[in-house]
């Protein structure tokens, strides 16, 4: 049953209290992690597609044909590159609310101002970190897919 | 049923008495809004730990095809473990909205096995940086010797 009643204080045990803390400090590591994570991603697959654009100027030959190898299948690399785009800014997106969902449990068990506004705020970031992680994990099945069909075009291309 | 929350009927502790201890709350009056969400936490966590439960089992898989392989057996207990609190926690949050007998009761279950797992994702996070840091200094290291042999 649901009222419209916010309780500022919720009457957790001492006990639990330092659990909730000890959750939120992991939360946030995570977070932070996860967001530094997903820049890197993000930071690597923008070399990437940099360097495969420039990839046709260079000298070595060999490096040259790779590249008319991986130019058969464009439809495919373009797909890859916008998915790991999209999987780096939802990693991001995912840590971001993963450590705000940590800050708000840290102020459940810290104080006693608004509890259930917090709690819930934080129950509702978790859900979004945790919707993204499925939703990231749907992608990368996506993409493996999608680099195998890759890989196959290639060898086909150099056969 | 009543919207005043239990708290305000607790009796308040006097000056150099220790408060005395208080019932965990059976209901927590939240929302209409705010309890949907939290049976969609509850869908989405529930999903979370059905991804990592088949890891776990393709890992046992691949632990002895083509051949014994230990690590993917300690990748798979690691997913078991956490696809198992996972489903505890979801399961705990899902009662926290169908029921109104032990709300905070489930809401600390539901915490203490994400505890869990944020804490053995943080454990295998720093052993990795760890490890990393140490594959680092060994590189300096023998790059250092190296250099000075020269």
């Amino acid at each position: 049953m649901s009222t419209d009643v916010s309780m500022s204080r919720i009457p957790f045990h001492p006990e639990d209290e330092r659990m909730i803390a000890s959750m939120s400090v992991w939360m946030r590591f995570i977070g932070i992690f996860t967001i530094v994570g997903g820049f890197l991603t993000l930071f690597v697959a923008l070399l990437l597609i940099a360097l495969f654009s420039t990839v046709q100027h260079f000298e070595q030959t060999e490096l040259r044909q790779f590249y008319a190898q991986l130019s058969e299948g464009w439809p495919l690399l373009l797909g890859i590159a916008i998915l790991v785009l999209a999987v780096s800014g939802m990693t991001i997106w995912a840590g971001g609310a993963l450590h705000q969902a940590g800050e708000d449990f840290k102020l459940v068990a810290s104080t006693d101002v608004a509890d259930q506004f917090y709690l819930a705020r934080g129950l509702d970031r978790l859900r979004l970190f945790f919707k993204l992680e499925v939703l990231k994990a749907g992608l990368g099945v996506v993409l493996a897919v999608l680099f195998a069909a890759l890989v196959m075009t290639t060898q086909l291309v150099a056969q | 049923m009543s919207t005043t929350p239990d708290l305000a009927a607790a009796p308040k502790p006097s000056l150099g008495q220790p408060a005395p201890m208080e019932s965990p709350l059976k209901r927590i009056p939240f929302t209409k809004a705010t309890e949907e969400r939290i049976g969609w936490l509850s869908t989405w966590m529930m999903v979370a730990a059905i991804l990592e439960l088949i890891a776990g089992a393709a890992n046992v898989v691949t632990m002895f095809v083509p051949k014994f392989n230990l690590s993917h057996g300690l990748s798979a207990v690691l997913s078991i473990l956490i696809g198992v609190w996972l489903l505890q926690a979801a399961g705990a949050f899902k009662k926290v909205v169908t029921s109104d007998t032990a709300d905070q009761m489930y809401l600390v279950q539901g915490f203490s096995k994400l505890r869990l797992v944020f804490l053995l994702k943080s454990v295998l996070i720093i052993i990795m940086l760890a490890f990393v840091c140490a594959m680092v200094l060994i590189v300096m290291a023998v790059g250092l010797i190296q250099g000075m042999n020269r």
